[in-house]
């Protein structure tokens, strides 16, 4: 009799130390998809705060370096595309010609000392500064909770959690595009 | 048969460890020992004090946490990536309010920064951080003089925080600028003039105002190392989202 409880009691430990890994692994991958989505938003916050930024520089330059319409143009362009971008690829691929796009403009509005000295100028460029760092930061903390999720879902039986809740799918990572890296041309 | 069941069952249970992202470990094993922690000793112990004493009256009256950091240099990172994962790392200000602010100074890059936390950032805009750094700090770093250019930068930012807040600072008797209406171009040398008449008039009388506190125990923090009882409590867990500003001289 004696031994019938102690195999029930082991059969039962067995079950509830199953049945915890099984809960905590399902919990886990839902916290870790989460933290995804959350650091995503973030940086869409930060993306669109730039965004915004975008019509006020553009005044302000168009009145000093008007010869450099194609680029104003193309900056203008590039925050429509944004509004318009769906999938999360599409809007990482745009915030990044962004990126691309002011760092030309300021560039080239170093080529302008009238502008350089203008308070507007200023108080934009060193708004413009604040939000790309913030995007850097949140970018960062979107790219880590990306990795964590990813390489979750690859172990052994974080796979196996994943796809119990659908989440079959490895996530993107936010990755500067090897254009923005090249030092762009400055024509006199 | 049971033992490697139990093995099994064991490892069952360490499989679905749950993965931790890595924190990087560029910031190293910087611990904060006060609110002021000069590393590159760039900052004069009279000076230390005195901005440390304002920070602590700050932070008690209104929960803010603003902390001062000097180090030799940031690298391998730029000193925007090193303030963000310092700030992180420590959790200057409060959970959940995020009311923190972090000036780093790294001496030998010649470069500052002031960091500012989630919850401060309509305060202290990106645009007030720049000229803070411009007109009150960059000035005396050119001239070697730290103590003048954190202790006027911290007045400043003090002086927004604790209006934020609606409470009132005592600058004077810690020697210490008080802060102007608007940022305006001074003569460094009047200021210093200022700071060290203020400094032999209240030294002596801070000196024992100072035994005296930490001899009725409780957190008192220094800033050096010191025969000082009681230890830095921490900081309250806040983050920032890298706003702010740098700058270099």
């Amino acid at each position: 009799m004696k031994t019938l409880w102690i195999v029930l009691g082991v059969i039962l430990l067995a079950v509830l130390i199953f049945g915890g890994w099984l809960i905590g692994g399902l919990n886990r991958v839902v916290q870790l998809d989460e933290a995804v989505n959350s650091s995503w938003a973030q940086v869409e916050n930060q993306l669109q705060r730039r965004n915004d930024l975008i019509p006020n520089l553009v005044n302000t330059v168009k009145g000093y370096a008007s010869h450099e319409r194609e680029l104003l143009t193309r900056v203008t362009e590039l925050r429509s595309q944004w509004a318009g971008a769906k999938t999360r690829e599409q809007k990482i691929e745009t915030a990044n010609e962004i990126t691309n796009a002011l760092s030309r403009l300021l560039l080239v509005a170093e080529n302008y000392p009238d502008l350089k000295a203008n308070q507007n100028f200023l108080a934009l460029q060193s708004q413009l500064e604040g939000t790309e760092n913030r995007i850097a930061v949140e970018r960062m903390r979107y790219n880590n909770a990306v990795r964590a999720f990813n390489t979750y879902r690859r172990t052994v039986f974080g796979s196996f959690f994943a796809s119990m809740r659908g989440l079959n799918q490895p996530r993107e990572y936010f990755e500067v595009s090897a254009s923005a890296k090249e030092v762009p041309a400055v024509t006199f | 048969m049971m033992k490697r069941l139990f093995t099994v069952v064991l490892l069952f249970f360490f499989m679905a460890a749950p993965l931790s992202v890595c924190f990087p470990e560029a910031v190293g094993e910087l611990s904060p020992s006060g609110l002021v922690n000069d590393y590159a000793g760039a900052l004069s112990p009279s000076a230390e004090a005195q901005i440390n004493a304002l920070l602590e009256e700050l932070r008690a009256k209104t929960g803010a946490e603003i902390a001062i950091v000097t180090v030799n240099t940031t690298s391998p990172l730029t000193i925007e990536q090193f303030a963000v994962e310092l700030f992180e790392k420590w959790g200057i200000g409060q959970k959940g309010k995020d009311n923190g602010v972090l000036v780093l100074l790294a001496v030998k890059d010649r470069n500052v920064r002031i960091e500012v936390g989630y919850g401060l950032e309509g305060a202290i805009t990106d645009a007030k951080s720049k000229i803070i750094i411009n007109e009150l700090m960059l000035p005396a770093f050119r001239q070697g003089n730290y103590d003048l250019g954190v202790a006027q930068g911290v007045v400043m930012l003090a002086k927004i925080v604790s209006s934020e807040y609606g409470v009132g600072l005592d600058y004077k008797s810690r020697g210490l600028p008080a802060p102007r209406g608007r940022a305006k171009k001074s003569s460094p040398l009047g200021s210093l003039l200022t700071l060290l008449f203020f400094i032999l008039i209240f030294g002596f009388r801070f000196g024992t105002l100072f035994f005296f506190m930490s001899g009725g125990g409780g957190y008192w923090s220094r800033g050096g190392g010191g025969s000082f009882g009681g230890g830095f409590g921490g900081f309250g867990g806040g983050m920032s989202g890298g706003g702010g500003a740098s700058g270099s001289w």
